[in-house]
């Protein structure tokens, strides 16, 4: 039986998939919480699968998304008037381009920022999987590990530079060996 | 990271939502000066966004489904869409997250007809199920029995993640859930936007694709804890709530009245005159948004008896009913509250029952999504809310909540509360009620934050 509806959705999936984790990027890159992050990643997606049926060409829609998004992240602060963070447009259009050059193979990401949790200090993984898993704020992590919101932050500010550099070199070592 | 460690201090503090006008203005600067610090500055952005969902296990592709209400795509093109989904989840999962340590709690106890979206271990009654083991499931039922007793009934599509020996987390679709025995007592079942700590019972819980989370109980008690604060909500047998996603955790409560004047329900408040927006109040005004209410020759439906302090009288009194005419499929109601106000509590009322013929009670249902908006100015209303810039504060749906297949099962009084875990539901000077079907409303009441 043909079923169009699931074809659709398959061959959106598959090109949202693709772009999904520098998508994720850019917009978290513009906006100053997690959860604001979240919130626009969801508007975009619903968006995208909202009007996909009026991409005329598959071979764009890496260029529509970024575009779709960072439409939806100045929306989203203008109703938040979150303006204090708003970056320019000159920077707006640099960051899109550039993530949007980023050509990532989302898999291959996950599993390397994956094994590098791993290999991060049990004491920084216990607090990175906290703050994550619980989308827990600083202060209430620093209240329940008897520390400061300062001490927290920093440590959290480092395992997430070491995970990017990890991350980097993992997949650099994965395309030299291949 | 190669840039300096100044330069990465100012990203951080700036994706922590930290730094000042002045500070978010340097990093602006630096950044269009500086290839390799915009490099940097992605780089961490991308390991923050994606580990939410890495850790928790949701959070990723999950995000892009809309409630169908919103997108206006059928039930089975949700399922559709659903089905899809765990097959790109099944796919990128496929990076086993399994420890070959964890622990056995959980097999697989029973299947029908059941299709799965990844060949896993979990394809063949009595397969022991691990922690952190995940169940993807496209079709047909799935029984899933812990060690501890709990019996958790997986409907396909659903995705499952076990999380400890008496503990799950339900990424999405729907799990009835049984833990009446000692030992399974304060079984948890986690969800993107809740946890449900079973207090020796039976429940069903079910996850849309964005995250919109239902509780129903359907013996003994549930609590149910919103995650963040850990405010909690104690459910009895027969009752019900939602749980919106976001940061403000919206919960919804619908429940069938007494079907008399005097709208009775088990813990929902009757109709008051003592709310903010109650017409004795003088502050608050009621108007139609879009569509045409129902008219006639010699009446006409008032928007304002909405805001009269009471319901109906009786179970078909159109003329203390607000409605739209027949063919209109999505009109809106709008509540002016004379200024922005920070709003505790929201309560709708509705009542509809022909007095001969028992099947015509369609307008007592509630399918509507709930907007606001604090400015003074407001866009233009022939314009769908969501693309106009309104914040959804809450979706609505009595017939899915009462399971309404047959017409005579439909409660004909209802209410729906809808108010925050903690603190308010926001601060707005409208709100807007999208229609998505039939109505006969009564009351609707809005309660200020204190």
């Amino acid at each position: 039986m043909y079923r169009p509806e699931i074809e659709n959705h398959e061959q959106f999936l598959h090109l949202y998939v693709e772009c999904e984790e520098s998508l994720r990027g850019f917009v978290r890159s513009l906006l100053p919480t997690l959860e604001d992050a979240r919130e626009v990643m969801q508007e975009t997606a619903a968006v995208l699968w909202k009007k996909f049926d009026q991409l005329d060409d598959p071979e764009n829609f890496r260029r529509w998304a970024f575009g779709v998004a960072r439409f939806e992240v100045l929306a989203y602060r203008r109703d938040k008037a979150r303006d204090r963070h708003i970056f320019g447009e000159e920077l707006l259009t640099q960051l899109a381009l550039e993530s949007e050059k980023i050509a990532l193979d989302s898999d291959r990401e996950i599993k390397a920022l994956k094994s590098c949790l791993a290999k991060l200090p049990p004491k920084h993984s216990a607090l990175v999987r906290e703050a994550y898993d619980k989308d827990l704020k600083i202060k209430q992590i620093a209240e329940r590990e008897g520390r400061t919101p300062m001490s927290v932050y920093k440590v959290l500010h480092r395992a997430r530079m070491a995970l990017a550099d990890c991350v980097k070199e993992t997949l650099e070592g994965e395309e030299a060996r291949a | 990271m190669k840039s300096d460690q100044e330069k990465m201090d100012l990203v951080g503090r700036y994706l922590a939502g930290e730094t000042t006008a002045t500070e978010t203005s340097r990093l602006e600067q630096l950044m269009l000066a500086d290839e390799q610090l915009r490099q940097d500055f992605l780089a961490y952005a991308r390991v923050d966004a994606a580990l939410p969902g890495m850790i928790s296990g949701t959070g990723s592709l999950l995000d892009f489904a809309e409630a169908p209400a919103q997108t206006d795509r059928s039930w089975k093109g949700w399922i559709a869409g659903a089905v899809a989904v765990c097959a790109v989840v099944a796919w990128l999962a496929s990076a086993s997250f399994l420890s070959k340590e964890a622990a056995e709690v959980a097999h697989i106890a029973e299947l029908k007809n059941c299709r799965w979206m990844h060949q896993s271990e979990a394809s063949v009654e009595g397969t022991p199920l691990r922690v952190g083991q995940r169940i993807e499931l496209s079709e047909g039922q799935a029984k899933v029995l812990f060690d501890t007793g709990a019996e958790l009934q997986l409907e396909g599509p659903s995705i499952l993640e076990v999380k400890g020996p008496n503990a799950a987390f339900l990424i999405l679709g729907s799990a009835e859930v049984l833990a009446d025995s000692k030992e399974s007592q304060g079984f948890t079942l986690g969800t993107p936007s809740s946890r449900f700590v079973d207090l020796g019972t039976a429940f069903t819980a079910s996850v849309a694709p964005d995250g919109l989370s239902r509780l129903e109980v359907s013996d003994g008690e549930v609590n149910l804890i919103v995650d963040h604060d850990h405010q909690h909500q104690l459910l009895g047998a027969g009752q019900a709530m939602l749980v919106e996603p976001g940061e403000r955790k919206i919960l919804t409560r619908i429940e069938s009245g007494d079907a008399s004047k005097d709208f009775r329900f088990p813990t929902i408040i009757p109709p008051s005159n003592q709310d903010y927006a109650d017409i004795s109040q003088g502050f608050a005004s009621a108007s139609v948004g879009r569509g045409l209410l129902r008219s006639r020759p010699n009446w006409t439906v008032n928007p304002k008896s909405i805001l009269d302090g009471s319901g109906q009288t009786n179970q078909d009194s159109p003329q203390e009913s607000v409605f739209f005419e027949n063919d209109v499929k999505n009109g809106s109601l709008l509540i002016d509250l004379g200024k922005a106000i920070s709003i505790a509590k929201i309560n709708s009322y509705s009542w509809h029952q022909h007095n001969r013929i028992p099947e015509h009670n369609d307008r007592a249902q509630q399918k509507f999504t709930l907007f606001g908006w604090p400015d003074k100015e407001l866009p233009n209303l022939e314009i769908p809310a969501r693309e106009s810039g309104w914040v959804r504060i809450a979706r609505v749906n009595s017939e899915q909540f009462f399971h309404v297949k047959q017409l005579d099962n439909r409660p004909s009084q209802q209410a729906c509360s809808i108010f925050a875990s903690k603190g308010e539901i926001g601060e707005y000077r409208y709100l807007l009620l999208e229609v998505n079907g039939p109505t006969f409303f009564g009351e609707i009441d809005v309660y200020k934050a204190e």
